[in-house]
């Protein structure tokens, strides 16, 4: 079955064309890797998913559904849920609060206006799980920038993963992080993936965690999408070595 | 414990002055006791607005205004009996007016949403003072009747502050509820607040309400107290100096803008006594703070407290 669909999607930046058409379908389950050089405009196809910028024309499907230009608040509701490039997170806060902030609006509990906090207790267990499911168990107390580049980013995800997505899209992941901060990020996403058999998307420029994890890798070059198919294909395609991989990689 | 101390302090420290301002106030003290409470209230309420949310509305002065004119002009026009009934419709008329302009200014964001909370507080101000038929004009409205039960100085200070201790009651409630953690979340980071599925906008429009149905309930109160009201309820120097009091006490404690409050009543009381130029040193004392100590008062006593509990130099905030 088909979770995402993408039929023709079109996106100008003035002059810039940064989405060419772009016709995809990313199957119940499957882990997507999305490649491309600096401005293939990976992220822009991120924001027209979520709803942050409307596309120009084309259309996206959840689950067979329209949701071309819906806004970001009810896309999530429907279980799209992003994690960032740059981690954005509360930064005053704690590491449990940022994820309890996320779990509010999971249990719908964002509106309760003089309940004390504490009282939740749905909400204290989800936070709970998602903390040592990800590993931030003996974080939970530090103020979110306090954590090291790498634990924001698992932060990051935590968040998302609070939402309980049945679409995770994730912009590059393991950008900014020391090789072992890679390497645990990537057994992580694979757990996540295996765990919960989320319908998972990531932007990544690291190529050991793309072919080491990607069920199919997509191709964008100046906003096209140029190739797409298990890391074994695309690593013989041609026409990817060309304009991403380069020749010596391989 | 240490955490329960933190919350229990400030409530004991208010109910022994404000409280105890009722067994051993003078009727000069009792005055400006009520001008504090009062003050108070409407410092606190703008702060979940900015130290909360982080929405920088420069025109709540609307919604004192106009709980004090609708106090003052229906207790007025159908007698002094009336007066608390009156003091019920100003948060009420509040919500209809806050639900427009919030729904109008929100749209907007940031110097924008400020400015045109200012145009809007302006353009009220301006209908009052040109409209004196109905508004009394530039003179306001003197001499506001009031039920006998409340006539004396006293009296209305404890009916002030047993509303005011309710108000700010339900406001400390807010600030630790689920709600509160979302603005202060929309303060930090909006985007991420509206990527975990709740909308910004509708958050900080019933944070915008609630701020001024508090406010005018302020507003009304004040009306009792002098039993007189007048156009400078509204205008901006009235927005501008709760703003200072709030910054000057410390924005991002919740008790931080009531204790700005009393110190900028003090010192104007006290001050003024002794010099016309009181708002020189209240000047100076605000570039002081500002300039050395962003946190305001409460950040200073905090400092402090950090030193001699041998913490060691920097305290944060809660």
């Amino acid at each position: 079955m088909t979770t995402l669909e993408i039929r023709k999607l079109n996106k100008h930046f003035g002059g810039l064309h940064v989405s060419r058409n772009i016709s995809m379908g990313i199957e119940n389950g499957e882990i997507t890797a999305i490649i491309g050089p600096n401005g293939a405009g990976k992220t822009t196809l991120f924001n027209q998913i979520t709803g942050y910028i409307t596309p120009d024309n084309g259309g996206i499907f959840f689950n067979g559904t329209e949701i071309t230009g819906a806004d970001p608040v009810s896309l999530v509701k429907k279980g799209i849920v992003r994690a960032f490039q740059v981690a954005s997170l509360f930064y005053e806060e704690t590491v449990y609060d940022n994820l309890y902030l996320a779990a509010l609006a999971y249990h719908g509990k964002n509106w309760s206006i003089f309940a004390d906090r504490k009282v939740f207790g749905d909400v204290k267990d989800h936070c709970r799980f998602i903390l040592d499911r990800l590993g931030l168990s003996g974080k939970e107390g530090l103020k979110a920038f306090e954590l090291s580049h790498g634990d924001q980013k698992v932060l990051d995800i935590a968040i998302a993963l609070t939402m309980k997505p049945k679409l995770l899209l994730l912009d590059e992941p393991t950008a900014g992080m020391s090789p072992d901060e890679r390497v645990k990020m990537t057994h992580l996403i694979r757990a996540i993936h295996e765990e919960f058999k989320l319908t998972t998307v990531f932007v990544e420029h690291d190529m050991d965690m793309v072919f080491g994890i990607a069920d199919v890798i997509r191709v964008l070059v100046q906003g096209e999408l140029i190739a797409e198919g298990t890391a074994e294909e695309i690593q013989k395609n041609p026409a990817v070595i060309d304009a991403y991989l380069g020749h010596e990689v391989l | 414990m240490n955490k329960k101390l933190d919350t229990l302090v400030p409530w004991l420290a208010y109910f022994l002055i404000f409280g105890g301002m009722i067994f051993v106030g003078g009727e000069h003290s009792i005055h400006i006791a009520a001008q504090i409470i009062i003050l108070g209230l409407f410092a606190l309420s703008f702060n979940l607005l900015f130290g909360t949310t982080g929405l920088l509305s420069f025109g709540q002065a609307i919604f004192y205004g106009l709980g004090a004119y609708i106090t003052g002009m229906l207790a007025k026009s159908f007698g002094g009996d009336y007066f608390v009934w009156a003091l019920l419709l100003a948060p009420l008329a509040a919500i209809f007016l806050s639900v427009l302009l919030g729904a109008l200014s929100l749209r907007l964001s940031d110097v924008y949403f400020t400015m045109l909370t200012l145009a809007f507080a302006q353009l009220v101000w301006g209908i009052t003072v040109k409209w004196s038929s109905f508004t009394g004009g530039d003179d306001g409205i003197q001499a506001i009747p009031k039920p006998d039960l409340l006539a004396g100085g006293l009296n209305y200070y404890i009916f002030s502050f047993i509303v005011v201790t309710v108000c700010i009651y339900l406001l400390w409630r807010l600030d630790r509820s689920a709600f509160g953690a979302v603005l202060k979340g929309i303060r930090q980071n909006p985007l991420r607040i509206s990527f975990t599925g709740m909308s910004v906008f509708r958050h900080q429009l019933l944070a915008y309400v609630i701020s001024s149905c508090f406010t005018a309930i302020a507003g009304g109160l004040y009306a009792g107290i002098d039993r007189s009201i007048h156009p400078d309820m509204f205008v901006w120097t009235m927005s501008g100096s709760i703003i200072l009091m709030t910054i000057l006490g410390g924005m991002r404690s919740f008790f931080g803008p009531l204790i700005g409050v009393a110190v900028f009543v003090l010192l104007e009381d006290v001050v003024g006594r002794s010099t016309q130029y009181w708002s020189f040193v209240i000047g100076a004392i605000m570039i002081t703070v500002v300039l050395l100590f962003p946190k305001g008062i409460v950040g200073i006593s905090r400092n402090f407290a950090g030193i001699f509990a041998k913490k060691g130099g920097q305290v944060d905030n809660p």
